[in-house]
């Protein structure tokens, strides 16, 4: 399930099934800088692959929107501005919480995060090769839905 | 203005004129029921597109899972879904095409994902199982059988259309 309106209902009906937050992280810049293609390239990534994750588990996954932040912001303070909206988005029903991120400062603060960090490197895709990149992006998609179903049955 | 020169008269006038008029309200009070009574076979078959999805020689009597995107439009926001099946021949040598989408809640089952269970279908989310025909183990989760996908061959290729509920074939 996502953030949707559609959704709201559905999970109401089925709260106790659904045990799992995922947000995924996504850095921005300023677009003319040299760097932008590269989170540009992320922002598509990061977008296809948690649709896909949901997509798999959309009966226990309950996937947030993409929380968005400036690449050269002060991690430490992100951090906590993360764990605090893990705080009140949090009810007894949720488990586990897991972030996807394809950047690597969130790596170095991950004993921080309030949940569980999944990151990857990302995938170097270009918007004219549409079919071979969704190609890589479902199948990095399909390891991380493993990886989420092993915590799902080590708890 | 001598009778022999008006071959049509008063009369006679009134008489077509009324009947053109009346003829035309009542056509007009008519058609309109007519339409709506014969709707149901103007209407068009609410098949939906039909996807190519793979070719006919692929396919085993292991279930295989093939992908396909549509666009799909979510309230004002059109955007590309990615719609996959688990198509087999069975020993009849029918082709079946099943819908992924657990009826629990909706997650994506698959083929022998459980190794404690080979030969059904097993949904991650909450342990839900199928046997391969696509119905389901009692006493797992979900209460009905998996969808399964119109389908029609055309040279040698299989389409797929909508996933049906069972029943409505």
């Amino acid at each position: 399930m996502e953030w949707k309106q559609k959704d709201r209902e559905r999970y109401q009906e089925a709260k106790e099934y659904v045990d799992t937050i995922f947000i995924p992280l996504l850095g921005i810049d300023d677009i003319a800088s040299n760097q932008a293609q590269d989170w540009l390239e992320q922002a598509d990534a990061i977008q296809v692959i948690s649709k896909e994750i949901e997509r798999h588990y959309t009966g226990r996954v309950f996937l947030y929107p993409t929380y968005t932040y400036h690449v050269k912001c002060d991690y430490q303070l992100e951090v906590n501005r993360l764990n605090n909206w893990i705080e009140n988005l949090k009810n007894e029903h949720f488990k586990h919480v897991f972030f996807l991120s394809f950047d690597p400062q969130w790596k170095l603060n991950e004993k921080d995060l309030n949940g569980q960090l999944l990151w990857i490197t990302a995938p170097s895709i270009n918007e004219r090769e549409k079919e071979d990149a969704l190609k890589v992006l479902h199948h990095q998609a399909k390891l991380l839905s493993d990886l989420i179903r092993t915590y799902w049955k080590n708890s | 203005m001598s009778g022999k020169k008006q071959p049509v008269s008063r009369r006679q006038f009134l008489n077509y004129t009324l009947t053109g008029v009346g003829g035309f309200m009542a056509a007009g009070m008519l058609a309109p029921m007519v339409r709506f009574a014969i709707d149901p076979v103007l209407q068009a078959s609410s098949g939906g597109d039909l996807k190519a999805v793979a070719q006919v020689d692929e396919l085993t009597t292991e279930p295989q899972r093939f992908d396909w995107t549509i666009d799909q439009v979510d309230a004002w926001y059109e955007s590309e879904v990615t719609k996959s099946a688990w198509v087999y021949k069975t020993d009849n040598d029918e082709i079946m095409a099943l819908s992924p989408v657990c009826k629990h809640l909706g997650c994506v089952v698959n083929w022998q994902g459980d190794p404690d269970h080979p030969e059904q279908f097993f949904c991650p989310c909450h342990d839900g199982r199928y046997y391969k025909d696509g119905v389901n183990v009692p006493n797992t989760p979900p209460n009905a059988a998996l969808d399964v996908f119109e389908h029609e061959v055309r040279e040698g290729t299989l389409y797929l259309g909508n996933a049906k509920p069972r029943g409505e074939f």
